[in-house]
């Protein structure tokens, strides 16, 4: 019995260990395709052809799923054993700017008026959350709608806006809706990568007392809106 | 300019920072291991250290603790940069870095920039 629960613990410990370093080797692979590729797509302008730029351009935004998937699986083998968040105060304008600039069709509006009030939050899972927000409204509307994001304080809390214009049919925003308010313990088998970053998303949020909800906008838009305690 | 220490044991990382960096106006030294990362770390002039986390002999962490362990009076502001989650532990070296970064999050634009603005400098031109 005690060895049998021994070599469980062992199997255990090698297979998070195995995730972990997996994890680690995709992502510094992927991150030197990023970087590749940001440098072609930034630093030679007029030196590549239309068509080049949008093979570029389509291989930027290939790498930047293949990088959320990654963080995705690795959140999901980190929660089997407990995910625990690590808060600090953030200034969630610079957050949402910095994930701006990871897209060419992501804009950020900042906020007017008065600065926002800092916020504890463990940055990188909420980042990583925001990034699956956005991934899922790029994904789930054409390339050239893209997403904004904003920020506002809000009676209590920080609400941070992602919305996208569309142009993709209504009953594929309802489909996106109906994943994103199933069960928060969605199966991780037999749900697509869309599914899977929405779970993700949602689990986080909800790790930080916060709610989500997705609602249309417009004919064929779509607004995320993630409330965050203050 | 900045003088930055780059301790990175993936030779195209490293390349990529060094050739980024350079570009920018800022003078590079790299270390492939902790090891050699320390050494240069405590007998170099660095303004600034990018830290690897993830090293084939001596550990980022490590080579942090032990740097300021033996800080004399400069302490040199460190940057780790990995694609490693928060490792359990990291808030006792609170204080001894000035930033984590995850390298898959960032452009090596942002690098520069948070790599200026942590040293106050500004690339020559």
């Amino acid at each position: 019995m005690t060895d049998n629960l021994d070599r469980l613990k062992r199997e255990a410990k090698a297979s998070r260990e195995f995730v972990n370093t997996a994890a680690h080797e995709l992502q510094g692979a992927l991150a030197m395709v990023k970087w590749q590729l940001e440098s072609l797509l930034t630093e030679q302008p007029g030196s590549l052809s239309t068509k080049q730029r949008a093979g570029l351009g389509q291989a930027h935004a290939v790498n930047q799923e293949m990088i959320r998937l990654v963080k995705n699986l690795l959140f999901m083998a980190r929660r089997q054993r407990g995910v625990k968040i690590n808060k600090e105060p953030a200034d969630l304008a610079v957050l949402l700017g910095d994930i701006g600039r990871r897209y060419r069709s992501v804009a950020f509006d900042p906020p007017g008026g008065e600065a926002l009030p800092t916020i504890d939050v463990d940055r990188e899972l909420l980042a990583q959350a925001v990034d699956n927000l956005v991934g899922a409204l790029l994904q789930g509307g054409t390339p050239e709608a893209g997403v904004r994001l904003a920020v506002r304080q809000d009676q209590g809390a920080v609400v941070l806006a992602i919305s996208s214009q569309g142009s993709a049919p209504p009953a594929k925003w309802q489909a996106l809706r109906e994943t994103f308010s199933g069960k928060e313990d969605a199966k991780a088998g037999g749900i697509d990568k869309i599914s899977l970053s929405l779970a993700v998303a949602k689990k986080i949020i909800v790790l930080h007392g916060g709610t989500v909800t997705l609602e249309p906008a417009g004919d064929t838009g779509a607004l995320v809106s993630v409330k965050l305690p203050l | 300019m900045a003088r930055i220490l780059i301790v990175e044991d993936d030779p195209q990382v490293a390349g990529l920072y060094r050739d980024k960096l350079t570009l920018a106006g800022h003078e590079v030294t790299v270390a492939t291991g902790g090891d050699e990362g320390l050494e240069k770390a405590m007998t170099g002039n660095a303004d600034i250290i990018l830290l690897d986390i993830v090293l084939p002999d001596m550990d980022g962490i490590t080579l942090l603790r032990r740097l300021r362990a033996a800080d004399h009076g400069r302490p040199v502001p460190v940057i780790l940069l990995t694609n490693t989650p928060r490792p359990e532990g990291l808030a006792e070296l609170e204080g001894m870095y000035s930033d984590y970064l995850i390298k898959v999050d960032l452009t090596l634009d942002d690098l520069v920039a948070t790599i200026e603005a942590h040293t106050g400098d500004t690339p020559s031109p």
